[in-house]
């Protein structure tokens, strides 16, 4: 299926149908899981209402993790079959997972000031999220940097598969960092399995994000291309002036 | 270790001789940096003392990343790779030269330096030869994993910055696991073989990926 799709034409026939979907979905998933999860859902009996920055917090992160993988799987393809469309899709999902990373981390900041004590703890989760985040960030600084085409394409695809491999090692790392330096105390282990009601306006969100997330992608990744077949338009009219232009001065020598 | 391999090294070893110096810039960035951050810290003896080991391991895998942006770049700017790639030499080969080559020109002079300026910072005696120790085990995944990335960049004109951005993460497992195996104060702790094993795994990898890289350079 996915060597089917990846034809332009074809994948563009299927965004056509895809893009309206996921944005109609993301609004229908994120926007009521939202008004459940803030307003309707019973306060946590420990963390209060505090515990509601779930629903923002939670899904961003996963979609964001999620993002990765997408961008490492893409840029894998892109590098060994040089595939030009797995290609757009790893350079439009970088922005969009540094954005959730950032919300991720920055949500999770302003949960972690009444929960623990401190913005920010160096937890292993934690940690390894920040490292992601510089990973997106260094993966567009180096696609940007690069004038050329083809050489940044193959570039970026070795820094983002590099960045799969150093996530575990950091994840592990880190791990055995804080047990040698950190008190356990800060975060609890487990907790309190979460109610049903609490736990579908949860679900439901990261659903939405996870289509919002294919909804930006997908959109980038048509205008992407339209701007490619835009450009292959203007350099054959431009080669077909040029051309009438050679021939007319040949056949007029006074001109 | 094939003939070409030492004949690059050698080579690399005559032109830092001939560069003006320039191969030292690691060892003094490392030595300002331990006696700035003594500075910083205040006079406090046993406050120093205590952070002495993550220090020295952080000025050293910093230090160990200058200069890395012209590692690859002048090779590939005069046609020395090109000469090398059409030669049918193999690349991997020419990785390995050149990160053994830095390791020697602007790693050794920091390992010579480490128990020196832990010494500075006020260690106990006692974690000098640990230190030392530790840097030596640790360098070749600092020095591996920065070539490594410095051969990403290799076509771009002032990519320090971004080496920096890129190779960051991954000096962080390093340097877990050296400052880790310093404060043990034990020669046959877990956290030195495991970054023993970091150092092997990078010098695997490392000469792999960069030889990727060259290939698109090249191409």
């Amino acid at each position: 299926m996915f060597s089917y799709f990846a034809n332009p034409v074809r994948f563009q026939n299927l965004c056509r149908i895809l893009v309206p979907v996921l944005g109609i979905g993301a609004l229908l998933l994120i926007v009521p899981a939202w008004v459940m999860g803030l307003f309707l859902v019973p306060p946590d009996y420990q963390q209060g209402d505090t515990f509601r920055i779930i629903y923002v917090h939670v899904p961003a992160v996963i979609v964001a993790s999620l993002a990765y993988a997408f961008l490492a799987g893409a840029s894998f393809v892109s590098f060994v079959w040089r595939h030009s469309l797995a290609d757009t899709a790893a350079k439009a999902a970088a922005p969009v997972g540094a954005a959730l990373t950032f919300l991720g981390l920055f949500t999770g900041a302003l949960w972690g000031k009444p929960m623990w004590g401190a913005y920010w703890v160096w937890d292993a989760r934690l940690t390894s999220t920040l490292i992601m985040l510089f990973l997106f960030l260094g993966y567009i600084a180096i696609r940007s940097a690069i004038r050329d085409e083809v050489a940044s394409t193959r570039i970026a695809a070795i820094t983002a598969m590099i960045g799969a491999i150093n996530l575990p090692i950091i994840k592990f790392s880190v791990d055995w960092w804080s047990s040698l330096h950190q008190p356990a105390s800060l975060l609890r282990a487990g907790g309190p399995a979460i109610d049903a009601s609490m736990s579908w306006p949860l679900y439901m969100s990261i659903a939405g994000y996870a289509c919002l997330f294919g909804w930006l992608v997908l959109q980038q990744m048509q205008s992407e291309l339209d701007e490619r077949r835009a450009y292959a338009l203007v350099q054959r009219a431009s080669g077909r002036i040029a051309s009438k232009a050679s021939a007319q001065s040949k056949g007029n020598p006074d001109a | 270790m094939t003939s070409a391999i030492t004949g690059l090294i050698g080579r690399e070893i005559r032109k830092a001789g001939r560069s003006g110096g320039s191969w030292a810039q690691g060892a003094v960035f490392f030595i300002l940096f331990t006696v700035l951050s003594a500075f910083a810290l205040g006079p406090e003896q046993e406050f120093r003392s205590n952070l002495a080991p993550a220090l020295v391991w952080l000025a050293a895998s910093l230090a160990s990343q200058l200069s890395l942006d012209r590692l690859f770049a002048e090779d590939l700017r005069d046609g020395t790779l090109e000469c090398w790639f059409v030669d049918g030499q193999s690349l991997v080969e020419f990785s390995i030269g050149k990160f053994i080559s830095h390791w020697l020109v602007v790693f050794t002079p920091i390992l010579i330096l480490s128990p020196l300026a832990a010494l500075m910072l006020g260690a106990p005696v006692s974690i000098l030869a640990l230190t030392f120790i530790s840097l030596a085990i640790g360098g070749p995944a600092l020095v591996f994993m920065g070539g490594m990335v410095s051969a990403l960049t290799a076509n771009l004109r002032g990519s320090g910055l971004l080496i920096v951005l890129i190779s960051g993460p991954l000096l962080a497992a390093p340097l877990i696991f050296g400052v880790g195996a310093v404060q043990t104060a034990d020669i046959a702790s877990s956290e030195l073989k495991i970054l023993g094993a970091i150092s092997l795994g990078a010098m695997v990898i490392a000469p792999v990926i960069a030889t990727l890289a060259l290939k698109v350079h090249l191409e």
